[in-house]
């Protein structure tokens, strides 16, 4: 998956070559919930030197970040809405490079640098979990997307709420 | 727990002969006698002494093939229970894991999380006198008789061998001992006198529980630093013929991408290779297990211990990271 932008298309390619399910978009995004305006409350605005700027799907890095150096992003802290990714992806490609694994702690995210770890927490229920970014995200209804197992292990399903705090952590 | 520590070890060693005839106890220690120079009336008054338990030819008839699924399974092992008392034991023990390491070349993990499945870190390492399980097995259960006769052959080696009294160690209702849960062949080929006491004491001491789960993974084969599994697509018509392939690492990634795996990983066609399905939740699952995946498989078969093992181990190495 090199260009986030064609994630579903290339998806839906995908399930028509993969048993694994009858799912129609590899993403399940709640549905049941409005969905958060674009802008995300982003609370603690991090400087722009810091970060690098949200990077347009059409220019997202290609180029796997090595494991030894873990990006810092401690600084970022934002609320919004998560979803989580469908059986369908189990096996597909991440935009960093690493194999989607369901069962992996991993999640997808707009801007945040790729294999940088950072906290997500269930706002309804304080559980919280830690996630590394290896995927890209282009879905601006939603400000993170988690592996199915990831979703599950803070109390995150189709039935529940889906608002999370999303924290920087500096390794 | 019991019932899931009866499949470690023993089960691999076993070559699965049915015997027409069990060879009786008189037998046996008459080759006791001849082969190992045992002595005959002591050894017929210490199997005298073996009680032969009901609970336990029960507990091996259970039908096995009606087991759990995947997801269930998983449960059990990925508890937040035992993910942390892995980092505790991690903690308590760091020293001598980090040895294994170095001697090994066996990560902590993967130790940590192999104690963690068999006995929850040794808290359940099995209540039945070693000697009561083995002998009811192998003089009353015809259809492993043949296995645990030798199991038995060697448990009184190794309690000779050890100076240990083959009267009060304790095991599961299969024989198998310790932290680490090893069958007593495997005692014999693998335990190690970690802490170089004099002793392999894998009943109570950690250091040498470790150290002798460490070389078991070395013995068969683990390469740090390398895969153990990684998650794949499938043609949906080609499910079926990956699955009637043999259950170890014999195929190569092009032989499986041949057979319709749709693999998106950056492994060398020439990687040897295994296929995996698992019933998750939300549907099949399917993943190409490696080398290291295969050897776990060596401490218990099934591939449910096998994943729940590698998935246990992430998730203490993970967290165990984190409280660094």
């Amino acid at each position: 998956m090199n260009k986030p932008v064609n994630f579903s298309v290339l998806c839906l390619m995908l399930i028509g070559a993969c048993t694994t399910v009858s799912h129609e978009d590899a993403t399940d995004t709640w549905t049941t919930q409005p969905p958060v305006p674009p802008s995300q409350t982003v609370l603690a605005p991090v400087p722009p030197s810091e970060t690098p700027p949200a990077v347009p799907p059409s220019q997202t890095v290609l180029a796997p970040v090595p494991p030894s150096e873990t990006p810092d992003s401690s600084d970022y802290v934002a609320q919004g809405n998560a979803s989580l990714y469908g059986i369908a992806a189990h096996g597909t490609k991440t935009a960093s490079g690493q194999i989607y694994d369901l069962y992996g702690m991993t999640a997808a995210h707009a801007s945040l640098p790729l294999l940088a770890r950072v906290k997500v927490k269930n706002i309804r229920t304080g559980d919280s979990v830690v996630v590394t970014i290896n995927d890209r995200l282009d879905d601006e209804r939603v400000l993170i997307k988690l592996s199915y197992w990831t979703a599950r292990r803070i109390g995150l399903d189709k039935n529940s709420s889906q608002a999370v705090e999303v924290r920087g952590l500096n390794k | 727990m019991k019932h899931y520590t009866q499949l470690c070890l023993g089960l691999l060693l076993c070559s699965c002969n049915v015997t027409a005839e069990v060879v009786s106890q008189e037998t046996f220690i008459l080759q006791m006698v001849e082969q190992h120079s045992f002595d005959k009336s002591y050894l017929t008054q210490l199997l005298n002494k073996a009680k032969v338990k009901k609970s336990i030819l029960k507990a091996m008839s259970r039908p096995s093939g009606k087991a759990k699924p995947w997801y269930e399974y998983r449960q059990i092992f990925l508890k937040e229970k035992r993910i942390n008392g892995g980092v505790k034991f991690w903690q308590q023990n760091a020293k001598a894991l980090k040895q294994a390491e170095d001697t090994y070349r066996v990560p902590p993990q993967m130790i940590v999380a192999i104690i963690g499945v068999e006995t929850f870190y040794g808290k359940n390492k099995g209540n039945y006198r070693v000697l009561d399980a083995l002998t009811t097995l192998a003089f009353h259960y015809p259809r492993r008789a043949d296995f645990f006769r030798q199991e038995l052959e060697h448990y009184l080696l190794l309690t000779r061998d050890e100076g240990l009294n083959p009267l009060t160690q304790k095991g599961s209702y299969a024989g198998a001992m310790g932290i680490g849960q090893f069958m007593p062949s495997s005692f014999r080929n693998y335990a190690v006198d970690f802490d170089e006491d004099g002793k392999r004491n894998i009943w109570t001491n950690n250091v040498d529980a470790i150290g002798s789960v460490a070389n078991y993974f070395h013995h068969f084969g683990w390469k740090t630093g390398e895969l153990v599994i990684k998650a794949t697509q499938v043609r949906p018509n080609a499910v079926e013929g990956l699955l009637a392939l043999n259950f170890k690492p014999e195929y190569t990634l092009q032989q499986l991408k041949q057979m319709g795996l749709v693999y998106h990983g950056d492994e060398i066609d020439s990687t040897p290779s295994m296929f995996i399905d698992l019933e998750t939740e939300i549907g099949t699952a399917y993943w190409v297990g490696f080398q290291n995946y295969y050897v776990i498989t060596r401490y218990n078969r099934s591939k449910h211990y096998a994943m729940a093992v590698y998935q246990l181990a992430q998730e203490i190495a993970n967290r165990y990271e984190q409280t660094r």
